[in-house]
């Protein structure tokens, strides 16, 4: 269970104050306004923001102030999540391996973990060479590899074309409930996500409404998500 | 004024519209403002009704060469500053014209029909009496105290520097090469001009500096300074006379010859002992006597005018003892 | 696409880059021509040549690796330090482009038997026994500009690492030491062959520092060698083939790590990366050494205000070298500016073009930097002497200044310039635009704010130079810095000392004027 407790948090002038709770092995679509602080409430997640106050626990453990690595979430980003000069191999190896050495174990946990986000190509290959969608599913990859419970995904895949974007979300929520994954995608399109789930957090102005999940009917009763949605 | 008239305004040196000129090219320090040339510039100026203009270069060792690279096309009337282990070279590259200047009467005896000489000196090392209390008396000596720091100047560059080739030829001859060896190790600084070193020996970086008998007369009668002595060696000392000569291309040669007379009267010598800190080369012994009560004159040995390849082969003494 | 006709404008804009090509074709032409035709040297002496050129590059590779190595070091401290970033980086490259003398002389000031450091040495009653006239002292100020150079690029480096990148390895457990060697070795270095040819050029070309500093013949570089063969020995053949030496040498090193390298180095902006830190007191320490570092040659500012000197500061030597100096630099920067404009429209036509020219032109300019100044100089005097010395020496020490200015000048602007250049021609063609009136009106505007920068900067530079200077003077035509140097080597430390701090309070404000002409443009 993941909760977040009465956290604080000051961005710039304003202050982002959070709180609700999570159950296991669910898909909670976060959505809201760009600059409400949905990335924000990410990284406070993950450990690379420091709230002023309150506590976050993930089954039942304080994580509030532990390192990023040391907590059990993996995270990706819009753009950035690969080293373009590094190969496939080494992107994804650095999961689990962070010298990124060549054994043959390594490369066969690669492999095998390449075809499970259909993946058809070579490993040795430079990201940089790699498609928009592929270079994502790298990404995907490396996060299936840590096997961490939580996964956090903000804004996955706005640089990419609706039609491969469709796709990945379906992959998403497969690979999402084989693994019994707690899984938080962020995005401004709540239509995309409405594809892969009915659990929404709505983030405004640095606050959640109602402290909860809500569905999509509930939501459309709010009348801030009303005027969001025009 | 049109644009191209300007630039050629802006090409031409300045004060070509001047009376009559006597254009002296000479080292920095002659002309420095504690040195002797702005005085000997208003004496002869009484007497010429002509400017006197002095050109400078930045140390003894880059006036010959200049004058020899440019071929004189900048157009000096006189170069003041050359000591006479250059005069045959320079006499060798056609540069200079002859004088008509009678200097039977000096204090050293002096012969050429190029050149005059304005003043002279004798080489020795500094040293400051209040740090050194066992100062060395000969260059055997020198050479055995390990423990003694010197600086001495570039024999290629400067004239004290070759000054000091010459000495150790004329001392240890063949054996010139190892004696260098043996001082290579107390050499911290060889410095490209004289005020250079001296400077940097002032500052504390040696122990000892390569110049002149005459420099301690500088401390005492104008720093009031009596720490600075000469070293007195048992071997002698070498000297060096600086001379003057008309070039080639002078524009006027009785103005320069008017010049060249007028350096070997007093109005030009006394500024000498107190100015360029030198023997002057007539006899002021009345009237500088407390110049040289604080600049004694040393033992002195030989007077030599080296061919170039005598001197090409001091030069080469010392620069074996580096190579290695 | 249509080939673009040029109009007039366009010939006279280029006419600057033309007198700059017959010009350089006519120094290297003389060159190879005086070359060909030496039938015999006088003085040459292999060991002393084969010395020398050994002596050069043992230097320049030492000071090369320390500057590196060190300045990466600095770079992560500063970047740890999580500090403003401009501050920052407008420091180092501050430290970068201070005037050589007022380095050498501020490091001379603390560092030598009677300076500050074995003064406070002496209180402890330790014994100080460096020695500053000799490999080390030159080493240690060659190294305090490339070390500001290099820590700079390493600095920009990181901070512009993307966010994601560092939040990336965090969540995945790598520490962020550790990625520098593995996942971030790559991205850090990219570029960095360039900075690194800079820096061993620089190193290669110190006149001035080993000038100032060398207290043996043993210690000689290419560049001393020059001057004394021009200066003592007037020996023009041997400063022409030393120069050639050294061009040859440099190119060859340049070639082999560009054909290595993928990519150069650009002129990044300013981007928060993040960095999750506490402040550590240990860190906090090296930080504050490092600016103690740089810092040091300005403890001689206290000597040099202590003796204060009216007399000298309004006296007409002083006044005359001052104006000179300005009117060098104002005259190569003016030089400068019509040259590089001028190459920037000739670089970009072939760009738009589609032309490979482009790239020739580009190497035309750059090549200049490979050149030692001081050979350069040597041609120079050649050509005038061959025409009597019809040529003023201000003029041409402003040319060779411009000279050295130029590529610098195109090099930091060409990117600017030539920004979007494929949608700017289609307009261009599309209205009609002459190309005086794109100059003017689009180009200029455009570069603005770089050129601002640039123009101080290299003014700064110009104004604090002091090589060709020490062949082309005369008892007329002097420089602030060799006058500083004449004062220095006539041992009067307290006038040279008071002269440089003054000609540094200048230069800072100098520095000054862009900033405040960029902030007026911003606001208005």
């Amino acid at each position: 269970m993941l909760k977040v407790n009465k956290i604080k948090y000051n961005y710039g002038k304003s202050l982002f104050s959070f709180d609700f709770k999570l159950t296991n092995s669910q898909i909670i679509g976060v959505v809201g306004k760009s600059g409400s602080g949905k990335s924000t409430l990410f990284n406070l997640i993950a450990g690379f923001l420091i709230p002023k106050s309150g506590t976050i626990y993930f089954d039942n453990r304080n994580i509030t102030t532990l390192k990023p690595y040391d907590r059990d979430m993996t995270i990706m980003f819009q753009d950035h999540n690969n080293f373009n000069h590094l190969s496939i191999f080494e992107n994804i190896i650095l999961g689990v391996d962070s010298n990124m050495n060549k054994t043959s174990n390594n490369i066969k946990i690669v492999e095998d973990i390449v075809k499970k986000v259909s993946l058809k190509i070579d490993i040795n290959k430079k990201v940089s060479d790699l498609s928009g969608g592929e270079q994502q599913r790298v990404t995907i990859a490396r996060c299936l590899l840590r096997k961490k419970p939580l996964l956090l995904l903000d804004e996955p895949f706005n640089t990419l074309d609706p039609g491969l974007r469709k796709i990945l979300y379906e992959d998403i929520k497969k690979i999402s409930i084989n693994n019994k994954l707690t899984t938080l995608i962020s995005s401004h399109l709540i239509d995309e996500i409405r594809n892969v789930t009915d659990n929404f957090l709505f983030v405004d102005k640095g606050k959640i409404i109602e402290n909860k999940i809500l569905s999509y009917r509930q939501l459309l009763k709010n009348k801030l998500f009303t005027e969001y949605l025009k | 004024m049109n644009f191209k008239t300007f630039i050629i305004l802006l090409l031409l040196p300045l004060g070509a519209l001047a009376k009559q000129e006597l254009k002296v090219f000479t080292y920095g320090s002659f002309n420095s403002e504690w040195g002797p040339g702005p005085n000997i510039k208003k004496e002869f100026e009484l007497i010429c009704d002509c400017d006197l203009i002095w050109n400078t270069a930045d140390s003894s060792g880059a006036l010959f060469s200049r004058v020899k690279l440019t071929n004189n096309k900048e157009g000096y009337d006189i170069l003041l500053g050359l000591d006479e282990s250059l005069i045959e070279e320079a006499k060798k590259n056609n540069l200079f014209v002859k004088h008509s200047i009678n200097t039977s009467n000096l204090e050293i005896e002096w012969n050429d029909e190029y050149f005059t000489p304005f003043d002279y000196g004798y080489f020795s090392f500094i040293y400051d009496s209040m740090k050194l209390k066992q100062p060395p008396n000969s260059f055997k000596e020198l050479a055995e105290r390990d423990d003694l720091s010197i600086i001495i100047m570039d024999p290629r560059y400067s004239t004290p520097g070759l000054g000091l080739a010459k000495w150790i030829s004329q001392i240890y001859e063949e054996n010139s090469t190892n004696f260098w060896k043996k001082i290579q190790d107390q050499i911290v600084i060889t410095s490209k001009s004289w005020s250079d070193g001296y400077g940097l020996f002032l500052e504390g970086e040696s122990d000892l500096v390569l110049s002149y008998t005459t420099s301690p007369a500088y401390h005492s009668l104008i720093e009031g300074k009596e720490q600075y002595k000469s070293l007195k060696f048992e071997e002698g000392h070498a000297s060096q006379i600086e001379v003057m000569g008309i070039l080639k291309n002078a524009s006027n040669l009785d103005l320069a010859e008017n010049f060249l007379n007028f350096s070997l009267t007093e109005n030009f010598q006394k500024h000498i002992p107190q100015g360029n800190w030198m023997y002057p080369v007539i006899d002021l012994r009345a009237s500088q006597k407390e110049f040289y009560n604080a600049a004694p004159l040393p033992v002195s040995i030989d007077q030599i005018f080296p061919s170039s390849e005598e001197k090409n082969r001091w030069v080469e003494n010392w620069e074996k003892s580096i190579i290695e | 696409m249509n080939k673009f006709k040029l109009d007039k404008g366009a010939y006279i804009i280029r006419l600057p880059y033309f007198f700059y090509l017959l010009f350089i074709f006519i120094l290297f032409s003389t060159t190879l021509y005086f070359l060909v035709n030496i039938d015999s040297f006088q003085n040459f002496k292999i060991s002393f040549y084969m010395k020398t050129i050994k002596f050069t590059f043992i230097q320049a590779f030492l000071a090369c690796s320390i500057s590196s190595i060190i300045g990466f070091f600095f770079s992560l401290v500063l970047y740890y330090s999580n500090r403003d970033q401009r501050i920052i980086s407008s420091f180092l490259n501050f430290c970068f482009i201070l005037p050589v003398i007022f380095i050498s002389f501020g490091s001379i000031y603390f560092y030598s038997s009677k300076g500050i450091l074995s003064t406070l040495l002496g209180w402890l009653s330790i014994e100080y026994d460096m020695k500053i006239f000799s490999l080390t002292g030159i080493i240690y100020v060659t190294s305090y500009f490339n070390i500001a150079f290099n820590a700079n690029f390493f600095y920009r480096k990181l901070i512009n690492i993307p966010n994601n990148y560092l939040r990336v390895l965090q969540s995945n457990g790598v520490p962020f030491i550790k990625s520098l060697r593995l996942q971030l070795k790559n991205y850090i270095f990219s570029g960095y062959s360039s900075v690194i040819i800079l820096t061993l050029v620089f190193c290669i070309g110190n006149f001035t520092i080993v000038y100032l500093l060398s207290g043996s013949p043993k210690l000689t570089t290419i560049e001393l060698a020059i001057y004394q063969s021009i200066i003592f020995e007037a020996d023009l053949k041997m400063a022409i083939l030393l120069g050639f030496t050294q061009l040859i040498i440099i190119l060859l090193i340049s070639f082999s790590i560009i054909t290595k390298s993928k990519s150069f180095y650009t002129f990044t902006s300013y981007k928060n990366s993040f960095l999750n830190l506490k402040k550590n007191i240990f860190l906090e320490l090296i930080f504050w050494l490092i600016i103690a570092y740089f810092s040091i040659p300005f403890l001689v500012l206290i000597k040099g205000l202590i003796s204060f000197n009216l007399e000298l500061l309004i006296s007409i030597s002083f006044l005359k070298s001052l104006l000179n100096s300005l009117l060098v630099s104002f005259l190569s920067i003016i030089i400068s500016i019509l040259f590089t404009l001028s190459s920037l429209f000739v670089y970009r036509y072939f760009l738009e073009q589609n032309l490979f020219f482009h790239k020739l032109i580009f190497l035309s300019i750059s090549i200049l930097l490979f050149i030692p100044s001081l050979s350069l100089s040597a041609m120079i005097f050649y050509l005038n002497f061959q025409i009597n010395f019809m040529i003023d020496s201000l003029w041409i020490v402003s040319i060779i200044n411009s000279l050295f200015i130029t590529p610098i000048m195109f090099i930091f602007l060409s990117g600017k310039f030539t920004e979007n250049y494929k949608i700017e021609f289609i307009n261009i063609v599309l209205f009609k635009v002459s190309s005086v009136n794109r100059l003017i009106k689009i180009d200029l505007p455009k570069i603005k704010y770089e050129l601002i920068l640039i123009t101080a900067t290299l003014f700064v530079l110009s104004l604090g130079d002091l090589t060709s200077v020490t062949i082309f003077n005369d008892s007329s035509f002097k420089t602030v810095p060799l006058y500083i140097s004449q004062l220095y080597s006539s041992y009067r430390y307290d006038d040279a000392f008071f002269i440089l701090s003054i000609f540094i309070l200048l230069i800072f404000q100098i520095m000054y004027i862009p900033t405040k002409l960029i902030k007026k443009n911003v606001k208005s």
